[in-house]
């Protein structure tokens, strides 16, 4: 594939074989007004023109609405790169290469966890085995496999498992994102890690790092996986140095009734930049300002939201609070980030570990979230007798000996 | 041709340009504390302390002079019988060396 600069996802129907406990956008139905056919052709000739250079297409699943691959071929007609993300649940040997027919050039199938790990989390048993049976299919049929995992209290400590997995399936990038408190996530905030959780997770992710360079593995830490710490330059070494949220300046989410946002993980009421059917994408792009939160690089607009700990970082003017959206979904506005390696180092040296309370609970529709409060407490005080499912280095299962005693109390 | 409206440029290029470096720098000094260099901060606690390493080595010093003394004055009271238990073994006589004087033959008894 060619290198690209911009980038859209663009999630085709919220229809979903799966029942996600993470999942942001709640998908299960379909919107109740998807784009036709013929509009979402028009949209591709669109994002085209906005200077797209590669389309990835999300759902809910995307193959379960019957005029996809006639989507693919016009986008790959119109010279941009177009990619799926999928649980993976169904791709027959038939329906890979199809899709390799009609132009597809990737596939990242979402593995959550060893097959226990993983079904409790993709809501479905045998969710597990289908992926893996997707992944061969895919294989099979000539299209390059990649793989994406959630990361949270579940996954954890089984990430060097996962690792195994997907190298032995001929994965050949394993993309890796925070689960954090957006949808059905927010739900469950119990599986959620706690920034002071961080201290462990990211020296595994420098392992991981270290296992994937020498296995030729590109590891690619998604956009709320940060920030400058110590590993910073090992974890990011695919992408160089974290300049910010790129919502809006070479990033577009496209719902599948025509929203656009400046990200396709961004909450819909805040960040929708408009709808397609109402107006053109270059009016939305010129005009929203939803669409232009990060605009202003290098001046002191794009750092003027800042607050609470980010306010004062010495990186906040380059980070501008890292992901939008993880920190919006905690706090209702962005701007402060809690899931921050660096910034959980720095309390630590103070002494302080930050936790996340949840205040209040989310409404229940797609892209929603909760309200969280950070609680500063020392570092030495003991846990809420509740909060049973915490990480740390010592839970992680480097061998399947270790998975197989390791008792998961919410999973049981 | 027109200018696709993305990416969007940044708004002060330069000013960008100066920030990245200042943060690579800052990363530089932090990823030094972890792949060698000056005494790493183990997620983020303090190093070791001087009292700490002193209180060490005291330690140790009054370990070895524990095991001296169980050493010389502990020998005795592996030897010391059990109370109520069966008396301590006979020891075994030494072997006869070869060349030395015939072993002395006891009759049996009932015998002159």
């Amino acid at each position: 594939m060619a290198a690209r600069y911009t980038y859209a996802v663009w999630e085709l129907t919220l229809q979903c074989n799966l029942g996600c406990v993470h999942c942001g956008s709640r998908a299960a139905s379909a919107r109740a007004s998807e784009l036709s056919t013929a509009e979402a052709l028009d949209l591709v000739r669109q994002l085209r023109d906005a200077g797209i250079g590669e389309v990835t297409l999300i759902g809910g699943e995307a193959y379960l609405r019957a005029d996809w691959l006639t989507i693919v071929e016009a986008i790959r007609r119109a010279g941009m790169n177009c990619t799926l993300t999928t649980g993976g649940y169904g791709i027959s040997a038939d329906a890979a290469c199809n899709m390799r027919q009609a132009g597809l050039q990737q596939v990242s199938v979402s593995i959550d966890g060893c097959r226990e790990t993983h079904d409790f989390q993709r809501g479905k048993p045998g969710s597990w085995n289908a992926a893996f049976a997707s992944l061969r299919h895919l294989r099979a049929a000539g299209l390059p496999v990649t793989c994406n995992s959630q990361i949270n209290r579940l996954s954890a400590p089984e990430l060097p498992l996962i690792y195994a997995d997907i190298v032995e399936a001929g994965c050949r990038a394993w993309q890796l994102a925070m689960t954090v408190p957006m949808g059905r996530a927010a739900d469950r905030p119990e599986i959620l890690l706690q920034p002071s959780e961080l201290l462990d997770l990211f020296p595994l992710l420098n392992e991981l790092a270290g296992w994937a360079q020498r296995d030729s593995l590109l590891l690619f830490p998604g956009n709320n996986i940060g920030y400058y710490g110590p590993y910073e330059r090992r974890l990011r070494r695919s992408q160089g140095i974290w300049d910010g949220c790129q919502a809006g300046i070479n990033t577009l989410g496209i719902e599948a009734d025509g929203v656009i946002k400046g990200c396709p993980s961004l909450p819909t009421a805040a960040y929708s930049g408009g709808n397609i059917r109402e107006h053109s994408l270059a009016e939305i792009l010129d005009r929203a300002p939803e669409l232009s939160i990060n605009a202003g690089q290098g001046t002191e607009t794009a750092w003027q939201h800042l607050w609470g700990f980010c306010r004062e970082c010495e990186y906040g003017q380059l980070c501008r609070g890292g992901c939008s959206w993880t920190a919006h979904v905690f706090f209702g506005r962005r701007g402060n980030n809690p899931y921050c390696h660096h910034r959980a180092l720095a309390q630590a040296r103070r002494g302080i570990r930050e936790r996340l309370v949840l205040r209040e609970r989310a409404p229940g529709e797609p892209f929603d979230h909760g309200i969280f409060e950070t609680i500063e407490e020392a570092a030495d005080s003991g846990w809420p007798a509740d909060d049973r499912q915490r990480f740390s280095w010592s839970q992680i299962q480097w061998t399947r000996k270790a998975a197989d005693a390791a008792a998961f109390p919410i999973l049981g | 041709m027109e200018q696709p409206p993305l990416p969007r440029p940044p708004g002060d290029e330069e000013n960008l340009r100066r920030l990245r470096e200042q943060a690579a720098e800052r990363m530089r000094r932090e990823s030094s504390t972890v792949y060698g260099g000056p005494p790493a901060p183990v997620y983020g606690g303090p190093p070791p302390t001087r009292r700490w390493t002193l209180q060490g080595i005291l330690l140790m010093i009054a370990g070895a002079l524990a095991a001296l003394a169980a050493a010389i004055f502990g020998y005795e009271k592996m030897t010391t019988p059990v109370y109520g238990g069966p008396p301590p073994p006979t020891p075994t006589p030494p072997a006869a060396v070869y060349g030395g004087p015939p072993p002395e033959v006891t009759p049996p008894p009932g015998k002159k």
